[in-house]
């Protein structure tokens, strides 16, 4: 949640962007993006949901791999194309302006090998989610893979009872400095099961309610 | 009886809490028994507006659709000014609910504050719904209901009366006072003192904002100042306080008069400037001031239908676009965000406020030197009419 509401408040400058993101994953994000980008393999073509500066999908280009950011954000884009150019890696990148409930509109059905999403799916409701993952169902290729790095909302009552009494003494000092609430995503695993994907492995990260879900399209 | 106490109380809080975000679940609601042909109404999530929109269509008995888009739980205004109600929110709401599965038509009601953000185009070739604007405030919808769907210029305007200045007002005092509220935890006998102080002079300059000299050259504020200097000197005296003690109280009184007035991120109704500006000029005047390309303009009339302070107006003459009232601009950019054919420029030139907008290529387009224009300025001050929703220059 904490995590949210820095984003928001940082996401309106990409340049204090990526800076913030490390401080309010307590240094986390580098590590998370090196486990996913780890598992990609030259030539895979990826779906990354809410590029943003596209640090992550530099890192999996880096691994060989093509990508598609897709981010609603003009600005984030732009930076993801310099942080691309950086890298000399600006051919591997395609970066489409919309959001992403547009994504069945861009693309074949069965054009990626895995569809991934970081910190980039908790501002959606559970309604506009199911609609999300419906569709990237709809492009994964057989075998596909989805792999979601996202605060989760713990399962099992008493990890639950504990995050939400810290979440609430949190919300105070938070709701002043960023003035929102933003909440952890409830319920992905099952919205992902239920669009046709198997949850096949979870990372959990210490100290956060970070997740890592890696899941793979039934065919 | 419970339910009204329930009620009221929903009230202050919200009334209180408006600079902070209050989201509530994007959805699309039925009022009342909408069928196929029934109109859509559009709103952000916020939670304050949902409730209130919703008891205004149910009181007046509209059937109707109420889409509820993501503006990251904050008013449309605000949302749409800051790159958070854009046409992508809207674009995703009208695919999640599947709206031309629900309605044979394809029309969107929306709220004209949102047109700042809102690329009224995108959506069209997106998803094949057309919006349209609705009245700026949501107590009108009853009014524009009854009239056939149709604005008059007074649905079209902020008319920042009483209530609408006064809501914003309190709600930035307490926006302050909780930030002082920290530093205060060392002073607890000033908290009171405090909170009187912050809640009145908040009240005072929005309140009697039309009662107060305007702001040139600092007018309005060493009015004010004076005038709340006068009052708690009577106080002073009344309750003996020793020199010290009122040196403080008017240290406090003058900080919470200098905040009020320049309200950190203009956000309530009488500030919509720079704090720098502020200083070096002494008034609230936007560093927005737009003069329009005749040549560019095609007359569309896109920019008029969501100025929100009547700064634009019609010639009958040429059939474009002119601006008869500049001073009156508040740099929100719904007109620039709106035009399809960039003929808005700035005449001040340079810079605008930091805020991080949805309008490609702003900057840009702000930069144009707009020096050529300068026969278009013959326009400021030029006789109007009311015509239907907008102004005209007969
Ligand atoms: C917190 S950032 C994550 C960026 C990147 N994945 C990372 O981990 O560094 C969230 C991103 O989602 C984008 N976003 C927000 N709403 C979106 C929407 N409706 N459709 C597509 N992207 C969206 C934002 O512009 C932002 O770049
Ligand atoms: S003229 Fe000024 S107040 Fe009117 S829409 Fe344009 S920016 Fe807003
Ligand atoms: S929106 Fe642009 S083109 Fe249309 S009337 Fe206004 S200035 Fe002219």
């Amino acid at each position: 949640m904490l995590l949210y509401a820095w984003m928001l408040f940082v996401e309106t400058a990409p340049e204090r962007y990526d800076l913030g993101m490390k401080i309010m994953t307590l240094g986390r994000i580098d590590r998370i993006k090196k486990i996913i980008a780890d598992r990609i393999k030259p030539g895979d073509k990826i779906l990354d949901i809410g590029c943003g500066t596209g640090t992550l999908a530099v890192r999996c280009m880096k691994k060989g791999a093509y990508v598609t950011g897709i981010d609603s954000s003009e600005f984030m884009l732009e930076q993801a194309m310099k942080n691309a150019k950086a890298s000399g890696l600006e051919e591997k990148l395609t970066v489409i302006k919309d959001s992403a409930t547009q994504i069945d509109k861009h693309f074949e059905n069965e054009t990626f090998n895995y569809v991934i999403a970081t910190c980039s799916l908790g501002e959606f409701p559970k309604s506009y989610l199911e609609y999300i993952f419906k569709r990237v169902n709809k492009l994964l290729k057989k075998n596909g893979k989805i792999i979601i790095a996202d605060e989760m909302q713990p399962e099992g009552k008493w990890r639950r009872l504990f995050y939400n009494i810290i979440m609430g003494i949190l919300w105070i000092p938070q709701f002043l400095i960023v003035r929102r609430v933003a909440y952890p995503i409830k319920g992905l695993p099952e919205i992902i099961e239920n669009s046709g994907a198997t949850i096949t492995e979870r990372i959990k990260l210490s100290l956060t309610k970070i997740q890592i879900l890696f899941a793979e399209k039934v065919n | 009886m419970i339910k009204k106490i329930k009620k009221i109380l929903e009230y202050c809080f919200h009334l209180l809490t408006r600079h902070y975000d209050f989201p509530t679940e994007c959805r699309m609601e039925r009022i009342g028994n909408p069928e196929q042909d029934s109109p859509i109404f559009l709103s952000g999530n916020y939670v304050y507006t949902v409730n209130w929109l919703k008891s205004v269509l149910i009181k007046a008995n509209i059937d109707c659709y109420l889409l509820i888009a993501d503006a990251s739980g904050s008013n449309v205004w605000c949302a749409a000014g800051m790159n958070e109600f854009t046409e992508h929110d809207i674009i995703d709401a009208i695919n999640v609910a599947e709206l031309s599965k629900l309605v044979n038509h394809k029309k969107i009601i929306a709220p004209p504050f949102a047109a700042p953000g809102v690329d009224k185009k995108a959506i069209k070739r997106e998803t094949g719904f057309r919006i349209i604007w609705g009245p700026a405030h949501l107590r009108d919808i009853p009014k524009y209901v009854k009239n056939g769907y149709q604005r008059n210029y007074e649905m079209c305007i902020v008319n920042n009366d009483f209530r609408d200045r006064i809501e914003p007002a309190m709600s930035c005092a307490v926006a302050y006072l909780l930030t002082i509220f920290v530093l205060l935890i060392f002073f607890p006998d000033l908290i009171l003192g405090v909170t009187i102080i912050f809640f009145g002079v908040n009240f005072f300059f929005h309140g009697l904002f039309p009662f107060l000299p305007k702001e040139k050259s600092y007018h309005r504020t060493i009015f004010g100042t004076a005038i709340l200097t006068i009052i708690l000197s009577s106080i002073a005296l009344y309750r003996k306080w020793s020199l010290s003690e009122f040196f403080i109280w008017e240290g406090i009184l003058l900080s919470s008069i200098l905040l009020a007035i320049t309200d950190m991120c203009g956000s309530t109704n009488i500030y919509k400037t720079t704090i720098i500006h502020w200083l070096k000029n002494g008034n609230y005047e936007s560093l927005f001031n737009p003069i329009i390309d005749p040549k560019a303009c095609n007359g569309c009339g896109e920019c008029l239908k969501v100025c929100p302070k009547g700064v634009l107006a019609k010639s009958a003459l040429t059939k474009k676009t002119v601006a008869v009232n500049p001073k009156d601009c508040m740099e929100c950019l719904a007109c620039v965000k709106q035009c399809p054919t960039k003929a808005i420029y700035n005449k001040k030139g340079g810079k605008l406020k930091n805020d991080v907008k949805s309008i490609p290529g702003l900057h840009e387009q702000m930069a144009r030197d707009a020096g050529f224009l300068i026969n278009e300025e013959s326009w400021v001050g030029a006789q109007t009419e009311i015509k239907g929703e907008i102004k005209i220059v007969p």
